[in-house]
């Protein structure tokens, strides 16, 4: 029995240095797949974490033991590092298109593709159900209500998994538009 | 003045190999993946309720249930598959072989006891696995077997099931599981003066069920109830123990009944909760458990995950 485990245990030791580093992958609908795959397996046994909670390489340590837990597939697992990585504002503020004063705006469902809005959200009667469904949400909560969701999503439910986007007033606007439509 | 006791234990310690996109191979201490609860939902961020469900007894401190005999953690191998079927389906496969289950110490000694931090006490592994289907998001059913030599000399064998399901809604979810035992235990008959009696060998088993539902209030559309969660649970186990085997498995066999958890949740986070909870547990046959306890407590707990 001890000879097993040893044998083993040697086996996974060596082969595991020849396994393959995860790459980080900024395609948007990497993390549309993402968004659709943390949606759809956190709350199988837990409240969904928001992105914040971890850095980008605390979340690249987080997501091989959740891959195991959650029997995720590795492109799937590939997949929710991509959409936590691109939720995370010291990140993607850093991105060059953040950094130039006069960088192009995109239109509000360019970005709701970009964050993964409906991996958790029903938007024009598609997506994830682990958030509310955004079909008349401006009509039902008002536009005030909507602003202050995207810039603090837990400013009215601490126990928010809603992630904390790296996104300035326009970009707010733009998607609350797109609600609207 | 009752002494309380400390204990610390390392939960699980392993490595992963992602053999590739669909098979991981796990090496070292882990979580079993029998049943949901053992492997996926025990801590106390992510059980709903203060308690365990009936059916996994006093583990953790609370209850006067025996249990079936939990199956957490064991040192050994898994080999873990994900199937995809389309878009939402999924099977998922596990096939272990651990150290195994180990004869009890102690006066009362006999019963299985399965703590792998005590070693391994015969040279007979235990093997188990479980398949499960998930339709995601919201469902997944799975079905968990085990089986190993408990005692001493190898001679005794401890094999339990488990059938679990998983709903989860938008607010809302179900979860249950049915969880039975079986274990052999052996004895001798009287002989006439002196002499020896013919030796037997007979099954001792032991099964019960758990059902959790769980509404989260923010589907009411008012912002302060958005933190708030309620839950309900419910538990039942018995067992064959009837007094005919009489010493391996009466302590186990006494604590027999049903057990109701309501509970209130506040989430502080995402991973903190204060939790409020009532529960009342019912023994069946408290002439079998030599004492008879009263079992209704409150709790409140907070519970923080990293």
């Amino acid at each position: 029995m001890k000879s097993i485990k040893f044998v083993f245990t040697i086996i996974v030791l060596t082969t595991s240095a020849f396994s393959i580093k995860a790459q980080h992958v900024n395609d948007p609908s990497l993390v549309a797949k993402g968004a659709k795959v943390y949606s759809e397996n956190c709350a199988r046994c837990h409240n969904a974490r928001p992105a914040e909670e971890y850095s980008k390489k605390e979340w690249s340590v987080v997501i091989p033991h959740m891959r195991a837990k959650a029997h995720m597939t590795g492109k799937e697992a590939l997949a929710v590092e991509a959409f936590l990585a691109s939720t995370l504002t010291a990140d993607v503020r850093h991105a060059e298109e953040y950094t130039k004063p006069n960088a192009p705006k995109k239109s509000g469902a360019e970005l709701v593709a970009q964050f993964g809005c409906q991996g958790c959200h029903q938007i024009k009667g598609e997506g994830g159900k682990l958030g509310p469904n955004l079909d008349g949400v401006v009509a039902n909560k008002g536009e005030a209500f909507l602003l202050k969701k995207l810039i603090d999503p837990k400013f009215n439910n601490a126990a928010s998994a809603m992630p904390k986007y790296p996104m300035n007033k326009d970009d707010v606007k733009a998607i609350i538009g797109f609600l609207k439509e | 003045m009752l002494k309380g006791e400390t204990e610390t234990e390392l939960e699980y310690a392993n490595m992963h190999y992602f053999f590739n996109d669909n098979t991981i191979i796990t090496a070292g201490k882990f979580l079993l993946p029998f049943g949901q609860f053992g492997a996926n939902l025990h801590p106390s961020w992510i059980n709903k309720a203060v308690s365990n469900p009936g059916i996994y007894g006093g583990h953790g401190g609370n209850g006067s249930l025996g249990g079936v005999t939990s199956i957490m953690n064991d040192t050994g191998i898994n080999v873990a598959n994900t199937w995809v079927l389309g878009d939402a389906g999924r099977i998922f496969t596990d096939f272990y072989a651990v150290s195994g289950p180990r004869q009890e110490e102690g006066d009362h000694g006999g019963g299985v006891e399965i703590e792998s931090k005590k070693g391994d006490n015969n040279d007979s592994m235990a093997f188990g696995g479980r398949i499960a289907y998930a339709f995601l998001p919201e469902w997944e059913i799975g079905m968990s077997y085990y089986s190993g030599a408990y005692s001493d000399d190898g001679d005794l064998n401890y094999s339990a099931y488990n059938i679990d399901f998983n709903w989860v809604g938008s607010y809302s979810s179900v979860r249950g599981e049915i969880f039975g035992s079986t274990a052999e235990t052996e004895g001798e008959e009287e002989g006439e003066e002196e002499g020896h009696g013919e030796e037997w060998v007979k099954d001792f088993d032991k099964s019960g069920w758990y059902i959790q539902g769980t509404w989260q209030a923010r589907q009411l559309g008012k912002s302060w109830l958005n933190p708030v969660e309620f839950v309900v649970r419910y538990s039942d186990i018995e067992s064959d123990f009837d007094g005919s085997i009489e010493h391996d498995f009466e302590e186990d066999g006494g604590k027999t009944g049903s057990r109701i958890y309501y509970g209130v949740n506040y989430w502080l986070e995402p991973s903190a909760v204060l939790k409020l909870g009532a529960e009342s547990t019912s023994i069946d046959n408290e002439e079998a458990s030599h004492t008879s306890v009263p079992d209704d407590r409150i709790f409140l707990q907070l519970a923080f995950g990293f």
